[in-house]
C-alpha cells in the first residue's frame, strides 16, 4: 500500500513538476499546414543570398515554395502603398519607413510568435527583443538586418598625435576626451568628422537612461534634458573650436586636399560613420596610401548612463496583415533574417557567393551582422571577418553592439513629422530650427528640452492615433 | 417669310469629306485620348476624390469621410504644415527669377548655334544633351555632388553683397547662383525649339535689312526677335512646367513625403498636389497672358515685314 501511494504520490509530482514546465516554456503554435503553399518575400538587398537562403529553406520545407520579389530602397514605398491599394501584399516584406504602414492595415499581429519564440526570447538582442511593439503590447515587426554605427579611430593619427587608443568598451566622455586631445588644426590634425551620425544623433541615445531611441527616446517619451542639451552645444562648440573637420578651415583647405570626403583624408582622428565604410573606403587605396589604420569600435555609451541604446542601422522587416499562412511566413522571415539556422547558413555562404551580373566574389566582408548572442554563431561570424594587419579583435568588437537602437523615422510613430514640422521646422526666437537658433544664440536649449519633448509626445499621439483607428485598441 | 439659301461656298458647311477629315484625325491622335484617359484624367478625377475624404489603405483602396468637412485636408495644409506655404512661396520667386534667365540663354545660345560656325552640329548634340541624361534620379545624384554649382561661386562678392538683404529675397537669389549650372541644363528643348523658329527666318528679310543700312543689332530687335516672340511664349510655358514638375523640385519631395506619414497620408498629400497644381496653373495663366501675341500687333508686324521686303534700296 505504501509502495502504490509513493508511486502515487512520485507521478502527482512529476505532472506537477511538468505543468510548471509548460507555463513557465514557450508554446509556439506548430506550422499550420502541409499543404504545398507558396510565400513571398520582398526585399531590396541581398538578392543572391536572400534567394540562396530561401533554397535552403525550401530544402527544410518541401511543401513551401518561397518566391523573392526584387524591388529597390527608392521604390519600395511606392510599391507597399500600390500592393496595399490592389490587396497584393507579399506575404513577408522588408520596409524602409514606420508610419505608412500605421495607416493602412499592412502588417500582421506577430506577438504570439515572438512571445512562444524561445530562440527570440534568449537569443535576440534585448533592444529588438521590443522594437516591435508599437503600442507596448503588441508587436507588428522584427529586425531583418543590422548594421552597427560604427566609430572609426585612425591608429595612424593618435600614434602622430601621442594618444593612446580606448579600448572596445569606452565611454561617451572618453570619445569626446580623445576628441580633445587628437585636434590641433595648426598640424593638419582634426579630432573628429561626423560621417554618418552626428553628435546630436547618437549623443541623446549613448547618455539617456534606457533610451531606445533617438532624442532619448523610451518607448513612450522623449527626453532632451538627459543628453540632448550637451550634444548639440559639442556639436556647435566643437566645429567652432576647430575640433571637428571643417573643410571650409583656411587650415583645411592648405592640405590642398580639395573636396575629399573628410573622413579619407587621413587628418582625423576619430570618424563617426557606418559599419560598411571600412570595406568601402578605408581598406581602398585612396586610405591604404596616406597610412590610414581606422579600426573600428562600437558606438560608446555614457558612463552613467544605464541600459543605453546604440546607434545601429536597422532594417525591418513585417508579416502581411493579409497573408493567410503567418505561422509559416514567420518561420521564413525568421529563417532569412535574424534566427541561428539561417545565420549559420548565411555564414557558410559569405566566403563562397558570387554576384550573377558579374560572377565575382560577392562579399569581401559580410554586409551585415549577426543580432543574436548565440556563442556558435558570433564565433564563425568572428572567424570569417577579416585580418586587418594592424587590428584584428572582432569578437570584441561584436560585444559591444548588442544594444543596438536605430533612426526615429524607422522606428518612433510620428517621429518624421516632429522633426520636419517643429524640431527643424519651427520658428525659435527668429530663428527656423532649434539647432540653428542654439547655433545663433538667440536661444538657451535649457528653456526648450520641455517643450520639445511635449511637443514630440504629441506627434507621437497623433500618428497613434491614426494607427489605433485602423489596427484598435489593444487588449 | 422667305427661306434663307445656303451659300455652297460657306466654309462652315459640314460636308461629307469635312467629317472623314475629322475621323481620320480624331483615328491618329485615339492613342493619345486613350492614353490620357486612362492614366491622367482617371487618375486626376481619382486624386481629386481622396483629396476630399480620408484614405485607407486596407486591403484595397478604403475612403472614410473627413469629420471637419470636405475642406479639411486643405485647410490644414495651410494650418499645420510650416513647410508647404514657405516652400511654395521659395519656388514662386525662384521661378519668376529662373525663368528669364532660361528664356535669355537659350536665346542666345539658339542664336549662336544658327550661325555659321566650324562643328555646329556638334554644339547642338552638346547642348541637347543634358536633356537626354538628365532624368530626375540623375539629376538628384549630380546634385548631391555638387554639379550645379560654379566652383567657389557662393564664395564670391556679389553674393556677399547681396547678404545683406532680407533673407527672403537672398536666398532665391543665392539659389540662382549655386544652381546655375542647373538653369544651363534645363534649357536642350528650349534652345531647339528656338533653332527651329529662327531657321525658318527667311534669309531674304535680313539681306533686305541689310541692304536697307540695318545693323546686326538692329536686324535682331526688328526681325528676329518679333520671329521669335511667339516661341517665349511656348518655352516659358515649357520651362515652367519642366521646373514644376522636376525631379529636384522640392514641393514635390514634400508631397511624396507627406504621403507616406501617418498623421497627413495618402489624402492629405492629394489635397497639397491639388493646391500645388492650381497655383502652377495660374502661374501659367500669367505668363500667357503677359507674352500672348495680341492680335492687332501681329497685323503692324506682318504689315512691317511687307515693308522691309517692300523697300528695295536706300536712296543715297
Amino acid at each position: 500500500m505504501k509502495k502504490t501511494l509513493a508511486i502515487v504520490l512520485a507521478l502527482v509530482m512529476l505532472l506537477s513538476m511538468m505543468s510548471f514546465a509548460s507555463a513557465e516554456g514557450y508554446n509556439m503554435p506548430e506550422m499550420n499546414t502541409t499543404d504545398e503553399i507558396t510565400l513571398s518575400f520582398m526585399t531590396w538587398d541581398d538578392f543572391e543570398m536572400t534567394e540562396a537562403l530561401a533554397a535552403q529553406f525550401m530544402e527544410k520545407y518541401p511543401n513551401i515554395k518561397v518566391e523573392v520579389l526584387r524591388t529597390t530602397t527608392a521604390d519600395i514605398a511606392g510599391e507597399l502603398l500600390n500592393r496595399a491599394a490592389t490587396n497584393d501584399l507579399p506575404d513577408v516584406y522588408f520596409w524602409l519607413d514606420l508610419e505608412p504602414l500605421m495607416a493602412g492595415k499592412y502588417m500582421y499581429d506577430i506577438t504570439e510568435y515572438i512571445e512562444n519564440d524561445e530562440e527570440a526570447q534568449t537569443m535576440l538582442y534585448n533592444t529588438l527583443k521590443r522594437v516591435g511593439y508599437l503600442d507596448g503590447k503588441r508587436c507588428y515587426f522584427m529586425a531583418g538586418e543590422f548594421l552597427p554605427a560604427t566609430v572609426y579611430c585612425d591608429a595612424n593619427v593618435f600614434e602622430k598625435m601621442n594618444v593612446e587608443l580606448p579600448s572596445q568598451n569606452w565611454t561617451w566622455e572618453e570619445m569626446l576626451d580623445l576628441i580633445d586631445k587628437l585636434a590641433d588644426p595648426s598640424q593638419g590634425y582634426w579630432g573628429h568628422f561626423g560621417g554618418m551620425y552626428s553628435y546630436v544623433t547618437g549623443g541623446p541615445i549613448a547618455l539617456t537612461d534606457n533610451a531606445i531611441g533617438e532624442f532619448g527616446w523610451n518607448g513612450e517619451q522623449y527626453d532632451f534634458a538627459s543628453g540632448w542639451v550637451d550634444s548639440v552645444e559639442t556639436q556647435i562648440e566643437n566645429l567652432r573650436l576647430g575640433k571637428d573637420l571643417d573643410v571650409a578651415s583656411p587650415e583645411y583647405q592648405a592640405l590642398n586636399l580639395g573636396d575629399e570626403w573628410g573622413g579619407q583624408t587621413g587628418h582625423v582622428g576619430i570618424v563617426t560613420d557606418a559599419f560598411w565604410t571600412l570595406n568601402n573606403i578605408y581598406s581602398k587605396p585612396i586610405c591604404t596610401d596616406r597610412g590610414t589604420k581606422m579600426i573600428p569600435y562600437n558606438p560608446p555609451v555614457g558612463a552613467d548612463a544605464e541600459n543605453a541604446g546604440q546607434l545601429g542601422f536597422l532594417d525591418f522587416f513585417s508579416i502581411s496583415a493579409t497573408c493567410e499562412h503567418p505561422r509559416e511566413a514567420y518561420e521564413l522571415a525568421k529563417f532569412l533574417t535574424w534566427g541561428k539556422e539561417g545565420w549559420m547558413e548565411r555564414i557558410s555562404l559569405f566566403p563562397t557567393l558570387t554576384w550573377e551580373s558579374t560572377g565575382e566574389k560577392a562579399y569581401d566582408v559580410p554586409n551585415c551582422l549577426p543580432m543574436i548572442t548565440d556563442e556558435e554563431v558570433v564565433n564563425a561570424y568572428v572567424a570569417i571577418m577579416p585580418d586587418l594587419g594592424y587590428w584584428n579583435d572582432w569578437a570584441a568588437f561584436m560585444a559591444g553592439i548588442q544594444n543596438p537602437v536605430t533612426w526615429g523615422s524607422r522606428s518612433i510613430p510620428g517621429f518624421a513629422s516632429f522633426v520636419n514640422n517643429y524640431y527643424h521646422g519651427s520658428d525659435y526666437n527668429g530663428t527656423v530650427g532649434i539647432e540653428n537658433a542654439i547655433r545663433e544664440g538667440t536661444v538657451d536649449p535649457y528653456d526648450y528640452t520641455d517643450k520639445l519633448a511635449e511637443a514630440g509626445r504629441q506627434y507621437y499621439e497623433e500618428a497613434m492615433a491614426v494607427f489605433y483607428g485602423v489596427y484598435g485598441q489593444p487588449e | 417669310m422667305s427661306k434663307k439659301k445656303r451659300n455652297p461656298h460657306d466654309k462652315r458647311r459640314i460636308t461629307r469629306r469635312t467629317l472623314r477629315e475629322w475621323g481620320f484625325g480624331y483615328l491618329f491622335i485615339a492613342p493619345w485620348i486613350v492614353g490620357v484617359s486612362i492614366f491622367f484624367l482617371y487618375a486626376m478625377v481619382r486624386s481629386l476624390e481622396f483629396s476630399f475624404s480620408k484614405v485607407e489603405l486596407s486591403n484595397g483602396v478604403i475612403l472614410h469621410p473627413l469629420e471637419n468637412g470636405i475642406f479639411e485636408n486643405f485647410v490644414k495644409v495651410f494650418t499645420t504644415d510650416v513647410n508647404f506655404p514657405t516652400i511654395l512661396a521659395n519656388f514662386g520667386v525662384g521661378l519668376v527669377l529662373q525663368l528669364p534667365v532660361i528664356i535669355a540663354f537659350s536665346l542666345i545660345i539658339a542664336l549662336l548655334l544658327n550661325s555659321k560656325i566650324r562643328c555646329r552640329s556638334l554644339f547642338r548634340m552638346i547642348f541637347f544633351l543634358p536633356v537626354i541624361i538628365a532624368t530626375g534620379p540623375v539629376m538628384s545624384k549630380l546634385t548631391a555632388q555638387g554639379v550645379s554649382s560654379v566652383p567657389m561661386v557662393s564664395q564670391n562678392a556679389l553674393l556677399s553683397i547681396l547678404s545683406e538683404l532680407p533673407e527672403f529675397i537672398y536666398q532665391p537669389i543665392s539659389n540662382l547662383f549655386s544652381g546655375l549650372i542647373m538653369i544651363l541644363w534645363n534649357s536642350g528643348i528650349q534652345i531647339l525649339i528656338f533653332l527651329a523658329g529662327l531657321q525658318k527666318v527667311p534669309r531674304t528679310l535680313y539681306e533686305a535689312a541689310k541692304i536697307d543700312g540695318a545693323s546686326g543689332w538692329e536686324s535682331f530687335w526688328k526681325i528676329t526677335l518679333p520671329t521669335v516672340k511667339p516661341l517665349i511664349l511656348l518655352n516659358s510655358i515649357y520651362t515652367v512646367v519642366t521646373l514644376a514638375t522636376g525631379g529636384t523640385n522640392e514641393i514635390i519631395e514634400l508631397i511624396y513625403t507627406a504621403t507616406y506619414t501617418a498623421t497627413q497620408g495618402y489624402s492629405y498629400a492629394m489635397a497639397m498636389s491639388w493646391i500645388y497644381t492650381l497655383v502652377v496653373s495660374v502661374i501659367l495663366l500669367l505668363v500667357f497672358l503677359l507674352l500672348r501675341e495680341k492680335s492687332d500687333r501681329h497685323v503692324v508686324y506682318e504689315q512691317k515685314r511687307v515693308v522691309i521686303k517692300g523697300v528695295p534700296v536706300k536712296n543715297g
